[in-house]
């Protein structure tokens, strides 16, 4: 009888993928943020008033 | 809740919080009161703003759930709970109109369509930023708020252990964003580059610095076209200026925002001087090709949104009842093991 293998979202493997995705997600994104705020001179976060 | 407060509620259908605003700032003012009259004129600094019940609190947000914000101008620093004692900046969070303007707060901050709160909420909207407000601000705040709220929804689905398929659309909606905002970067770049948009700043501030533009602090605010009814500013321009104005300075009128947030007003109050301009604006097809795109897309974007709001409304009253129910079972689940627990057998 075939395996049935279950969708499960809180396999290691899956959990492992995602938080990767994340990482990644995130770095990159700070990568482009900072990469293009250099070229175009934008500056630091300003806090609120 | 007081007597009062009771009364508007009942008169006006709504749930009225059990907080009182304070004006921060005085100026002219354009709301619907709780009994539908339009209510127009200058608010002094301070004022108390009772029935502005409609704001109201969900966990530690501040929602607000008016079809009566006339107001286009309405800045989040325009309000003041004294009982938070703080500004209640997140009263934004949910929005059945769009009472946004394109301009800037004296305080160099962008009213509400182009606050990072916005972005925080809805990072669809993000794509409508015009390009001249990133660079005003000069810095990545846009940016950050925008990768934060993304980044926090991925985060928040992946604790939520949503299925392969819905964090699948998810990452491919981060994607999508991402692109978005690289696009951005590099419109901001070429605007930048073609040194267009300091052009067009110089060209607009010699031609119209007394009206359209005022310096501050070396920093070039725009004024606020939607806020309604014109500034007294504005008051010697004829529509013809108005036309050519908007005309000339496309990357600095917001036109998404500027249309929705007109026919948000138009909808709701009595005509006055800006209906006859966006008309003959429309009459004289003055939005580009791709602006007439976006219009159709951010109010598609826009009807997502209020869908989105209705959703969270009907969750929060769900998840009420629930809880109604969780306790009232308890209570009974309490009553009972008392009763029986005490019974001798």
């Amino acid at each position: 009888m075939k395996k049935v293998v279950k969708n499960n979202m809180n396999s290691k493997e899956n959990k492992k993928l995602r938080k990767e995705y994340i990482e990644n997600f995130n770095e990159s994104f700070d990568l482009l943020i900072e990469e293009y705020s250099k070229k175009l001179n934008l500056n630091n976060r300003k806090t609120g008033v | 809740m007081n007597n009062e407060k009771d009364k508007i509620a009942q008169r006006s259908g709504r749930f009225i919080g059990p907080y009182e605003y304070v004006l921060l700032e005085s100026g002219d003012y354009t709301f619907a009161g709780p009994d539908g009259k339009i209510l127009e004129g200058r608010i002094k600094e301070g004022e108390k703003l009772d029935w502005f019940g409609k704001f109201y609190r969900y966990g530690n947000e501040w929602k607000f759930n008016t079809d009566s914000l006339l107001n286009l101008d309405f800045g989040k620093y325009d309000l003041y709970n004294e009982e938070c004692g703080k500004h209640p900046y997140n009263y934004i969070t949910y929005f059945d109109k769009l009472c946004i303007t394109p301009g800037t707060n004296k305080y160099n901050n962008f009213n509400f369509g182009y606050n990072e709160e916005v972005v925080k909420l809805f990072p669809e909207f993000f794509e409508y930023i015009p390009v001249s407000r990133f660079i005003i601000r000069g810095s990545k705040d846009y940016f950050c708020a925008f990768k934060d709220v993304i980044l926090g929804r991925l985060k928040k689905f992946d604790a939520a252990h949503k299925s392969d398929e819905e964090w699948t659309k998810l990452c491919a909606w981060a994607e999508k964003l991402r692109k978005v905002a690289e696009e951005k970067f590099k419109q901001i770049e070429k605007v930048k580059e073609a040194g267009e948009y300091q052009k067009r700043k110089e060209e607009l501030i010699s031609k119209t610095s007394e009206w359209y533009y005022k310096k501050n602090d070396e920093k070039v605010q725009a004024i606020s076209l939607a806020n309604g009814k014109p500034d007294k500013k504005f008051e010697k321009l004829s529509e013809e200026d108005w036309i050519n104005l908007i005309k000339e300075d496309y990357h600095n009128i917001a036109f998404v925002p500027f249309k929705v947030a007109t026919d948000a007003f138009m909808e709701k109050a009595k005509p006055h001087f800006m209906t006859s301009i966006i008309k003959k604006l429309d009459d004289i097809d003055v939005f580009a090709p791709d602006v007439k795109e976006q219009l159709a897309s951010v109010e598609k974007s826009y009807n997502e949104a209020l869908g989105m709001m209705k959703a969270k409304e009907i969750e929060f009253q769900e998840e009420k009842n629930r809880n109604a129910r969780v306790v009232a079972s308890n209570k009974k689940r309490e009553e009972v093991e008392k009763t029986f627990g005490d019974m001798k057998f």
